[in-house]
């Protein structure tokens, strides 16, 4: 058994297709494990969403209401606790 | 009167315990509040065959510790003498996650039930359930369920019967045996040695070490009173990160527990899989990504042929018709004010519109089906190196539709050094309005080598991102150390060719609206101060002014016309075609005079081309593309710096920048034109 965060410290940016394939685990699990870690405050997750911008300039893809395409990113960070 | 069964739900939130409740229940609940706490307590009953059911609705919680009240007041609940069965509901869909509940209450001596939800959405997702295997290996009947639907309860109400009529507990040998065996396995079985031997109430001896672990305060408080504050003290402090390696042993305690009992009936694409692995390759990754960016700037370009074709009729066709209002009666003065305003700003509008379409649809596909996060995935180690958080990619991918929308984005970045260091970047990054203007300029100048010069400023792009970097970076405190990064990259999807098209129409539309009114309003403005009553061209506003900046402008390889249009870029990229429509196809005086030639009425795309030499050309527009954005950017990067000096100094770079781009620009092209 790993400690995933351990791991995690080492690695500069992964994404979560090649973290899972890294531990030889699904990409539900890497997920459902990082949640665990921002509970306990390992990790911040951040979710990048245009329709957060509020601007409402109009211009990028974000701001088109229900036809918005933009697809959110989602980022987990180590942070130092 | 039938038996009365105590019966406990508990579940993660979203895991359909209240659905459950309240099919269950009906209308028999009644809510109030657990004693002495502001939580909400749900009680209710309903009666099946013989048993009456008092049915308990536990506040959702994501475990069993200590981090709130509803978590307390839960396992208070459980492991109380109260309850005669303890439902775990777990969402089918998401296991993984849901089934942490059940390593939580693991060691919880209390009779268990596990009830899967959402069983058909798992299916949907392509998720098989093997649910006699989970219950062989959790030793605790297992059903399947769908809470909205009472239908599908048959085998909820079966299971019910057999957990209360052979109450099992939960096998938590393999759970326990990984605490035992892991990495701070000392730690463990020292926290067992300061746990009762015996558990407390329904609490084993493990569970409560494993709390211990945790750091649990309620759990350490109990420990304390039969162990001694000072040993509890002093293990805690010494289990610091007891509680990862808690998790740790949990998740990989599910881990094994659903092998082979989810399986995937739908496999993805084995040649998306082999597809993507090559897209977010470290090296292949880059090559790839920078592929697909060419071609989809060329197709853009196949898709604004047409509109080219029809704004190039446009000051021929409309002109002509609008020529015979001399039969009318209307002045030729009037005529050509309308012809180089109106007319004029139409035919550049229309233009600009077809890279609009064409851009907005080929690059909203790439992010349509899922693959603009890689690209910012693959350049993420570039950043690095640039000393940015990986978080600072998103921002500037969305800047390239729309700079304002870019900035604001920053707000992801969390130290604010880095963020200014990112909205200072973003400016760089030529946005939607810049990328309808310059491939207009681009394609009237050079044709389909047009597709070449956008290439050629997406290198200076950048080269202009590393220097900048460089230059903040210096005073803006770039990152040190990077520590893990996740970054969930969107499964492909298949585009949703309707809403696509909606999307790229509504955008040609709004940016329709836009350009043709900031066109017309410069066109206008433009040509009254180039307008000249007596004829006489030394008379003219504009020709004065520019005659007196000509000699600097020229230091950068611009004319005073283009030099005026890149003033006018810095309030709206559409502005410039406002600017070159009025100077070079105004009244015709400052032209003829400027050139020594007449030719208002001619195609205005080959009248500014015959007039630019190529190499002035390319640093115009080279000038134009990193010059400031707009003055919405300006104001949106005021809002979200909070700071004056750094708006002025972030644009005052942009300024010089732009000019000494434009200078170099302008003398290595002399060489190849």
């Amino acid at each position: 058994m790993d400690s995933l965060l351990d791991l995690l410290r080492g690695l500069g940016t992964v994404s979560a297709p090649e973290l899972a394939r890294m531990i030889s685990s699904s990409p539900e699990m890497v997920e459902a494990r990082l949640e665990y870690y921002v509970r306990s405050g390992y990790v911040r997750k951040t979710v990048f969403d245009a329709a957060d911008c509020a601007s409402g300039c109009d211009k990028c893809r974000g701001c088109v209401g229900k036809r918005r395409l933009s697809r959110p990113v989602v980022f987990w960070e180590v942070i130092k606790k | 009167m039938a038996d009365e069964i105590k019966v406990a739900l508990l579940g993660q939130p979203n895991s359909g315990k209240s659905t459950l409740f309240n099919t269950l229940t009906g209308a028999h609940q009644h809510v109030g509040n657990w004693p002495g706490k502001t939580v909400e307590k749900k009680d209710g009953y309903f009666v099946h065959g013989s048993r009456k059911y008092l049915v308990s609705d536990l506040p959702g919680s994501y475990g069993l510790s200590a981090n709130s009240d509803e978590e307390v007041i839960t396992r208070d609940a459980i492991a109380g003498e109260d309850a005669d069965l303890v439902c775990v509901l777990a969402d089918a869909s998401q296991l993984e996650r849901n089934l942490f509940m059940l390593a939580d209450i693991a060691g919880i001596r209390t009779p268990l039930l596990l009830v899967l939800t959402m069983i058909d959405v798992a299916e949907d997702q392509g998720k098989k359930i093997d649910v006699e295997l989970l219950a062989k290996r959790l030793n605790i009947p297992v059903t399947a369920i769908v809470a909205p639907d009472k239908k599908t309860y048959g085998d909820f109400f079966e299971k019910l019967d057999q957990a209360l009529n052979h109450p099992t507990l939960l096998d938590t040998t393999a759970l326990f045996r990984l605490f035992s065996e892991g990495e701070s396995k000392a730690l463990y079985a020292e926290a067992l040695e300061l746990v009762p031997k015996t558990g407390i109430d329904r609490f084993s001896k493990e569970w409560l070490a494993i709390k211990l672990l945790e750091q649990d305060e309620v759990v350490s408080a109990k420990i304390a009173v039969k162990a001694g504050i000072e040993p509890v003290r002093k293990f805690v402090s010494a289990a610091k990160d007891g509680a990862l390696y808690a998790g740790d042993c949990k998740f990989a305690w599910i881990e094994t527990v659903l092998d082979g009992v989810a399986v995937k009936t739908k496999e993805p694409s084995k040649l998306l899989t082999r597809f993507d692995r090559a897209a977010i390759h470290r090296f292949w990754g880059k090559p790839i990504a920078i592929g697909i960016i060419i071609l989809g700037l060329i197709m853009s370009m196949i898709a604004a042929a047409p509109f080219m074709g029809v704004a190039a009729l446009i000051p021929s066709s409309l002109g002509s018709l609008i020529g015979r209002l001399t039969d009318f009666g209307v002045s030729q003065d009037l005529i050509s004010f309308i012809n180089s305003t109106v007319v004029l700003a139409l035919s550049w509008t229309i233009s600009m519109l077809g890279f609009v379409f064409g851009i907005n649809l080929v690059f909203g596909l790439i992010e349509e089906i899922g693959y603009m996060a890689r690209v910012s995935y693959v350049f993420d180690h570039t950043m690095s190196k640039l000393g940015l958080q990986g978080k600072s990619v998103m921002p500037m991918l969305i800047s390239v539709g729309c700079t304002i929308g870019g900035a604001a984005g920053t707000r992801v970045v969390d130290s604010w050094g880095q963020r200014i260091l990112t909205i200072a970047l973003v400016w760089a990054v030529p946005c939607g309005a810049t990328f309808a203007v310059i491939p207009t300029l681009a394609t009237a100048f050079f044709g389909w080598g047009g597709i070449l010069v956008m290439i050629l400023l997406f290198l200076i792009m950048f080269l202009h991102i590393f220097i900048t970097a460089k230059i903040f970076g210096r005073t803006l405190s770039p990152v040190a150390e990077r520590t893990g990064l996740i970054m969930e990259l969107p499964p492909y999807h298949k585009p949703r060719w309707g809403a696509m098209f909606m999307m790229t129409l509504n955008r040609v539309w709004e940016i329709f609206k836009k350009a043709f009114v900031i066109v017309f309003i410069v066109s206008v403005l433009f040509y009254f101060m180039s307008y000249s009553s007596s004829g006489d061209v030394e008379g003219s506003f504009l020709y004065r002014v520019g005659r007196t900046i000509e000699p600097v402008t020229k230091i950068f390889g611009l004319g005073w016309q283009t030099f005026l249009a890149f003033v006018a870029s810095m309030v709206s990229k559409e502005a410039v075609l406002g600017v070159l429509s009025a100077i070079f196809a105004g009244s015709g005086n400052i032209f003829s005079s400027t050139v020594g030639i007449a030719k208002a009425d001619a195609n205005l795309a080959s009248l500014v081309t015959s007039e630019i030499s190529k190499p002035e050309a390319l640093a115009f527009m080279v000038a134009v593309t990193f010059n400031v954005p707009c003055l919405m950017a300006l104001s949106s990067t005021y809002q979200e710096s909070h700071s004056l000096s750094w708006t002025l100094k972030i644009a005052l770079y942009y300024i010089a920048t732009a000019l000494i781009l434009s200078m170099i620009t302008f003398h290595a092209a002399r060489l190849f034109f």
